[in-house]
């Protein structure tokens, strides 16, 4: 009869920690990656005795987590490719906002500005119509800059943004490996159960730091998850982590792990998508535009220095604050940081490109690259004079090796405040040139070839009218934003259902544990029935023997 | 989802209600946006294509409207040019028939002397026709030089014998398209001079050919001109008759890419608000559907 009872009384403790398993997971129904868990029943170890071998109960022998290693792994991937959409789509949408807002982008400046011109050429002798005018161009050069501000704040909070999310990573990377190590330690004190709710917390670490930047992950023999990026720069090695540094100098964003430099390595999740668009799109399109607004600006001036004002002087040909052809510059923000002598000077217009060029020491020389290109496109570097795409770059000389404090990376923008600083330098409006040499103040002929600027064809290189350029450009960074944003939409729709899939999997079903819950209640029913019948039994027998 | 995946988490339910939700509220926003704006939410991020033609399309608009002000610019020009050449035909008439009252037989001193201060007066008419000024002060008849009177006197040459430079011309039309709105007066020295000598009391008492001719030949002048005026004025309106039909067709395509469809927002709003409604009660359905409430 003891039997009977014992057997009866390790039923009903299976039922019990049974049933705390189910309120478990009812309790984490809706906790961020918490994962299913079971309960492994198995029959206690039997008694062998003369007549067979007689069953003594149930045990509870484990308690297991749903986990769909596939599935994890394949949400990991998605995220990171979602991370790295949307970081790209938040960009494009700023720019967005800046550069193609109906009536307020660079082409309805211009057309406002030219519009103002054809009003001196139908009376050139009126001063107020040429001081509205003056007024239109400061206007225009004022929204221009702005514009370019705005441009440079997206870029301002784009940087921030990164340093960020590398702050973000260092904290997960530090959390995941001292997870390593108590999951380590709890798998050394019990080495035939898993510590479910540890494992659930670092998987979604894991997910969460997939979608910051690509990882690269793998587990050792002892049960650890090594983190790497990159060509396989280590982030996580058992229980250490090693820090990313996201730096910001003035020749670019730079990604480090420890001493190696892995800002050309690093092209997924938040991170690699911040990192990418910044160079793929922020710097040159804002390039591109500075380069449609100094080609303007120094073929307005040209044409201005061809005519004569009101009082028949000879017209500026600096109408436009802009840098003059042929100006060696080697200063900040065009040469970044201005070191070795190394200047810039545009010496064509007709074949500017929006193209920056960064000179790097690599190795043991110094090479050339030209934005957008990851090989470098002289290596080693020419003599100077460098002629390219309209530009000349000059360097007095590059030390090889750098000394300590040098500079081994040089940003060369031929473009780079062209926009901030344009301004008008006219103040007066009688010195608009809007006649023609030896025309008096009631000729128009030069304020007509003035207003042709913006039709004209070769203003802009690639044989385009400014006009034309600004609609290229305009369906060109369009084109990329929508397809951006089609892709982040598909790539949302991918995360998912890929984590639906997994929650198909993992996720706790509250039906299922009601019917579980009502199960077990059945059965804790049943053994207490069966250990009150054993007990009026015992009772009976006691009575009897009495 | 397909068939593998009959189990559901109780997340994935309540998740899907969540963002169905939001989906519904989102899209009311954005119809509500684009009914009460009256504008569609076109940028270059969600529809290249036509935010290029918007941008296109807004250029040339403004830039017809321009040509259009420019028109009325020139108009303005022509009207103020043709009345004074109108005028100075009306002078250049009435001298001519005075010329010939002077010379028919039986003048008397008297009456010579009144046919002289009439010649004198439209001398004097003729003159200030000539210096016509503009709104601004500017002369109308000296050119690019429009600071400079052109006949400083009856017995002046024109603008003091300097060049006139070239007579203003504005551009009414896409590509380059320009009509003349100034004409140089020049050459009237002759008339005027002879209209000076005959109003002279000492001067001869018949008019003779040469004189006569040179008030001919400036009656001419002014009707070349005054032809001239009129077919820049009709150059006018043909530029703006293809600029008005270009702005039609500009606004019109401008419009149909910008401006809000109403039929198509106003479904869309009604299609958002319905399925906010239906996911609301789905979802409340749902979650009070629970095998705990029949524990």
């Amino acid at each position: 009869m003891a039997d009977f009872l014992s057997t009866t009384v390790s039923g009903l403790s299976t039922v019990q920690r049974a049933l705390d398993v189910l309120s478990h997971n009812v309790a984490n129904a809706y906790t961020e990656g918490y994962t299913r868990q079971n309960v492994v029943i198995a029959t206690r170890t039997p008694q062998e005795t003369g007549q067979g071998a007689v069953g003594t109960g149930s045990a509870l022998t484990d308690i297991s987590r749903t986990f769909d290693q596939f599935l994890g792994q394949t949400l990991q991937g998605a995220l990171s490719e979602q991370g790295r959409l949307g970081s790209r789509d938040l960009i494009l949408g700023q720019m967005d906002e800046i550069v193609s807002a109906d009536e307020n982008n660079l082409s309805s400046r211009l057309t406002t500005f030219f519009n103002s011109a054809q009003d001196v050429a139908n009376a050139p002798s009126d001063l107020a119509v040429r001081t509205a005018f003056l007024g239109e161009a400061r206007t225009m050069a004022q929204q221009i800059q702005a514009m370019d501000r705005r441009l440079a704040d997206v870029e301002g909070g784009l940087v921030q943004r990164a340093m960020r999310v590398g702050g973000e990573i260092n904290e997960m990377t530090s959390e995941i490996a001292k997870l390593n190590e108590t999951i380590l330690d709890s798998r050394r004190r019990f080495p035939d159960h898993q510590p479910n709710d540890l494992l659930d917390r670092r998987d979604l670490l894991l997910r969460n730091l997939a979608e910051k930047v690509d990882i690269k992950t793998y587990e050792d023999g002892d049960g650890n998850i090594n983190i790497s990026i990159g060509s396989g720069q280590s982030l996580v090695n058992a229980e250490r982590a090693t820090p990313v540094g996201v730096g910001n100098t003035s020749a670019g964003l730079s990604i480090h792990v420890g001493n190696s430099d892995v800002t050309n390595l690093v092209s997924g999740g938040e991170l690699g998508g911040l990192m990418r668009v910044k160079e793929e799109e922020l710097e040159p399109r804002r390039a591109e535009l500075g380069r449609m607004v100094f080609s303007f600006a120094t073929r307005f001036n040209e044409v201005h220095g061809q005519g004569v004002d009101m009082d028949g002087n000879a017209g500026t040909a600096t109408f436009f604050n802009v840098t003059a052809l042929n100006t060696p510059v080697a200063a900040e923000p065009k040469v970044s940081p201005p070191a070795f002598g190394v200047s810039v000077s545009i010496t064509d217009v007709t074949q500017l490109t929006a193209n920056d060029y960064t000179l790097k020491y690599e190795g043991s020389q110094w090479n050339l690259y030209k934005s957008g290109q990851s090989t470098a496109i002289q290596s080693p570097v020419a003599a100077s004079p460098i002629a390219l795409d309209g530009v000349e770059i000059t360097y007095a000389a590059l030390p090889n090796p750098p000394a300590a404090g040098d500079p081994d990376r040089i940003a060369i923008r031929p473009m780079a405040g062209e926009m901030s600083s344009l301004a008008v330098n006219v103040g007066n409006a009688r010195e608009i040139a809007a006649a023609a040499v030896g025309e008096g103040p009631g000729d128009n002929s030069n304020m007509l070839k003035l207003t042709a600027i913006s039709t004209e064809t070769n203003v802009v290189q690639g044989s385009m009218s400014l006009t034309e350029a600004f609609t290229v450009f305009i369906a060109d960074f369009g084109a990329e934003a929508r397809g951006v944003s089609v892709s982040l939409e598909a790539q949302q729709l991918v995360v998912k259902q890929t984590e639906d899939r997994l929650q198909s999997v993992v996720g706790v079903n509250l039906d299922e544990e009601a019917a579980n819950l009502m199960r077990l209640q059945n059965h804790y029913l049943a053994l207490s029935k069966s250990m009150s019948i054993g007990e009026t039994l015992f009772q009976s027998l006691l009575q009897a023997a009495s | 989802m397909d068939s593998i995946d009959s189990r559901i988490s109780s997340s994935v339910f309540f998740n899907q209600g969540l963002s169905g939700m939001s989906n519904a509220q989102a899209g009311i926003a954005k119809a509500m946006e684009e009914i009460s704006s009256g504008r569609r939410d076109i940028r270059a991020s969600n529809d290249p294509v036509a935010a290029a033609s918007i941008v296109d399309l807004g250029r040339s608009v403004s830039r017809l409207e321009q040509y259009q002000r420019n028109a009325d610019f020139a108009e303005a020009r022509h009207g103020l040019t043709e009345n004074a050449l109108q005028s100075i035909t009306e002078v250049l008439n009435r001298a001519r028939e005075v010329a010939i009252q002077f010379n028919s037989g039986g003048q008397s001193d008297v009456s010579r002397n009144a046919l002289r201060s009439e010649l004198g007066q439209l001398r004097d008419q003729l003159l200030s026709e000539l210096n016509t000024q503009d709104e601004r002060g500017d002369y109308i008849f000296s050119g690019s030089r429009v600071k400079d009177k052109p006949y400083s006197g009856a017995t002046a040459t024109f603008l003091g014998g300097a060049a006139a430079g070239t007579p203003l011309a504005i551009e009414v039309a896409e590509g380059g398209r320009q009509v003349q709105a100034g004409w140089i007066a020049s050459g009237f020295e002759g008339v005027l001079q002879a209209l000076n000598d005959m109003a002279d009391p000492a001067g001869p008492n018949t008019v003779d050919t040469a004189r006569f001719d040179t008030i001919v030949q400036a009656s001419d002048q002014a009707m070349l001109m005054r032809t001239e005026v009129g077919g820049a004025m009709r150059a006018v309106e043909l530029a703006r008759t293809d600029n008005e039909g270009e702005l039609y067709g500009y606004t019109t395509a401008l419009s149909s890419l910008r401006d809000t469809d109403y039929p198509s927002a106003i479904t869309e709003l009604n299609k958002h608000t319905l399925l906010l409604q239906a996911t609301q009660s789905t979802m409340a359905k749902v979650q009070g559907l629970s095998l705990f409430n029949e524990i």
